[in-house]
């Protein structure tokens, strides 16, 4: 089955693109050491020295520098907040986490940015390459060029059967995932959002979305990522993650364009209100704030907004945390609070925004 | 908010759990081996699902094996009259019966990784193995996942550099063997020409 993606209307607007929809993109490959019990079980008292041995073996194979001249180096990590930490949670792909629980974690962070090898909740060796942007090619490849250095070094738990050996059985075989974390606002306005997602569930695309207090799709961002790790090559299954993503950014742009074009109502009015509420708001909550942030981001992208560049509502709404809150443990008192400052933050970018020109005419 | 002023009485629905917030989400429940849904509030919801992932943790609401309920209800002093007596204990030995054929079906159930001892419950409850032995331990019943998430029960991504040569070849060479044997043509196939590409490779391969 094929998403569908029929030609894009005629508009008199500058061309929205995949960049437009993706707020960033990479690539994982999940490794694990031969005749080791992975992460899952440290948790026993009794496995402690086992996971000293991996962390010293991994460390020592990272550390060594790579033939191109890169070099990893030790570092604390780094609590990723915001939506990318709570993504990388979801996927447990989350280096901080696992180092809590489970006291010491070998993570290695090279000297470019958005490179990473580390331990995580499940696996030994998560071996990622994450940036802002839309290339997932990029990213795979550089990850299979730095597995590649690390089998020199270590010796991958692998089955002539099932291929790479995973904690998971989810992602054996390759334990390759590509992933894109997707802005589907327009989808939504138009109302065709669920079909979009239900043809990404046909192809195998694995979605994850913001969950909260029973909501599901807060500021419809999601995470995509291929579901299939197994049976195919990881060429083959970045080749089919990439295309579907394109025909879903494809899909939303054209969304997009409806919206500014015979839906203008619809758009004006959730852009509108959505205004509105981030500038009178004295409480907001993590859902609502996202749910604001997505079609005045949206309008932006479209240049109907002025008073904030994209990448300022980017990071407005990239740094909201989902998982703080009652969830986290906090108190209904200390949630209250948190509402209060998040509405106080986001207040003066509220107070500057407004559709522009251009926004006027098409926003009635 | 206005009582029906613009005809918006769908929104006016109380939460059926604490019925002073307005119903804004729906939470699926399942009581007593029904399905029910209720139409709650945000907060309702939250602690729904606090309350499900809690239980969760704690193993509870798990179908338990065994059935020594009715039997043992009966109070201590209540002497049972004779016909029910023997009836009662017909019923005893039929249940005792029963929950030790429930026992032991929940027993064979578990399998257990011999490496690690990670049981399949523990697989059933996180999701993940705890070794790469699991794999063996659990081969058949992982078979129904893996076809469910990847269509496939083999890979055919890379292999790695320390198992290329003559490792790698000697177990397609075995398994090739057992597919024909098992006249899995289909497989067969797919394994000689995985060992074709063997020959000319460098050692690292990507699958068909
Ligand atoms: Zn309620
Ligand atoms: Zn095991």
């Amino acid at each position: 089955m094929k998403l569908h993606a029929p030609k894009r209307p005629p508009h008199p607007y500058p061309a929205l693109d995949v960049s437009d929809v993706c707020f960033m993109s990479g690539a994982c490959l999940l490794r694990n050491l031969a005749g080791r019990p992975f992460p899952t079980k440290y948790h026993d008292p009794d496995k402690e020295k086992e996971f000293q041995r991996a962390d010293g073996e991994i460390c020592k194979a990272a550390g060594e520098p790579f033939p191109d001249g890169t070099r990893f180096t030790r570092v604390q990590p780094p609590h990723p907040h915001g939506l990318v930490g709570y993504f990388a949670r979801l996927m447990h792909l989350n280096a901080a986490d696992a180092c809590d629980e489970l006291a010491m974690n070998p993570f290695v962070s090279s000297a470019t940015p958005f490179e990473f090898i580390f331990s995580c909740h499940s696996d030994h060796l998560a071996i990622a390459r994450i940036a802002p942007g839309t290339d997932v090619e990029g990213p795979a490849m550089r990850v299979a060029v730095l597995e590649e250095t690390l089998s020199r070094r270590l010796n991958f738990a692998w089955d002539s059967s099932l291929g790479f050996l995973t904690s998971s059985p989810d992602s054996v075989g390759t334990g390759f995932k590509a992933f894109r974390m997707m802005h589907l606002e327009g989808l939504h306005e138009i109302g065709e959002l669920e079909a979009s997602l239900h043809g990404l569930a046909a192809m195998r695309i694995k979605v994850r979305s913001v969950e909260l207090d029973g909501f599901n799709g807060a500021g419809h961002i999601f995470m995509l990522s291929n579901g299939r790790t197994l049976g195919l090559s990881e060429s083959e299954l970045l080749a089919g993650f990439q295309a579907a993503t394109d025909a879903l950014a494809e899909q939303e742009i054209n969304a997009r364009m409806r919206l500014a074009g015979e839906l203008n109502i619809v758009l004006s009015d959730t852009v509108r209100r959505a205004i509105a509420i981030m500038q009178n708001c004295r409480m907001i909550s993590t859902t609502e704030a996202l749910d604001v942030l997505s079609p005045v981001r949206m309008a932006a992208s479209m240049g109907f907004v002025s008073g904030a560049s994209l990448e300022e509502l980017d990071r407005a709404m990239l740094g909201i945390s989902p998982d703080s809150g009652e969830a986290a443990g906090m108190t209904p008192d200390e949630c209250d609070a948190a509402d209060a400052a998040r509405a106080t933050e986001l207040r003066p970018l509220a107070m500057r925004l407004a559709p522009n020109v251009r926004g006027r005419r098409s926003l009635q | 908010m206005e009582a029906g002023a613009f005809g918006i009485l769908a929104r006016e629905m109380k939460c059926e759990k604490c019925h002073k917030a307005e119903a804004e989400t729906v939470i699926h429940a399942n009581e007593n081996g029904r399905d029910r849904e209720y139409y709650v509030c945000k907060a309702c919801a939250a602690e729904s699902e606090r309350r499900r992932k809690a239980a969760a943790r704690k193993g509870r609401g798990k179908p338990r094996a065994g059935l020594s309920l009715t039997i043992n209800a009966l109070p201590e002093n209540m002497v049972p009259p004779p016909v029910l007596d023997a009836l009662m204990s017909a019923t005893a030995d039929l249940m005792g019966s029963l929950a030790g054929r429930a026992d032991a079906a929940a027993r064979k159930e578990d399998i257990k990784c011999k490496v690690c001892g990670h049981t399949w419950e523990d697989y059933s409850e996180s999701g993940l193995l705890g070794c790469p032995a699991c794999y063996h331990a659990f081969r058949e019943k992982l078979e129904d996942r893996l076809r469910k998430v990847h269509v496939a029960t083999s890979c055919g991504g890379k292999v790695p550099l320390h198992r290329s040569g003559e490792a790698v070849r000697k177990s397609i060479e075995k398994r090739m063997a057992e597919a024909v044997a098992a006249q899995d043509f289909e497989e067969a196939r797919r394994l000689r020409d995985q060992l074709s590409g063997l020959d000319g490779g460098d050692g690292v391969k990507e699958g068909e």
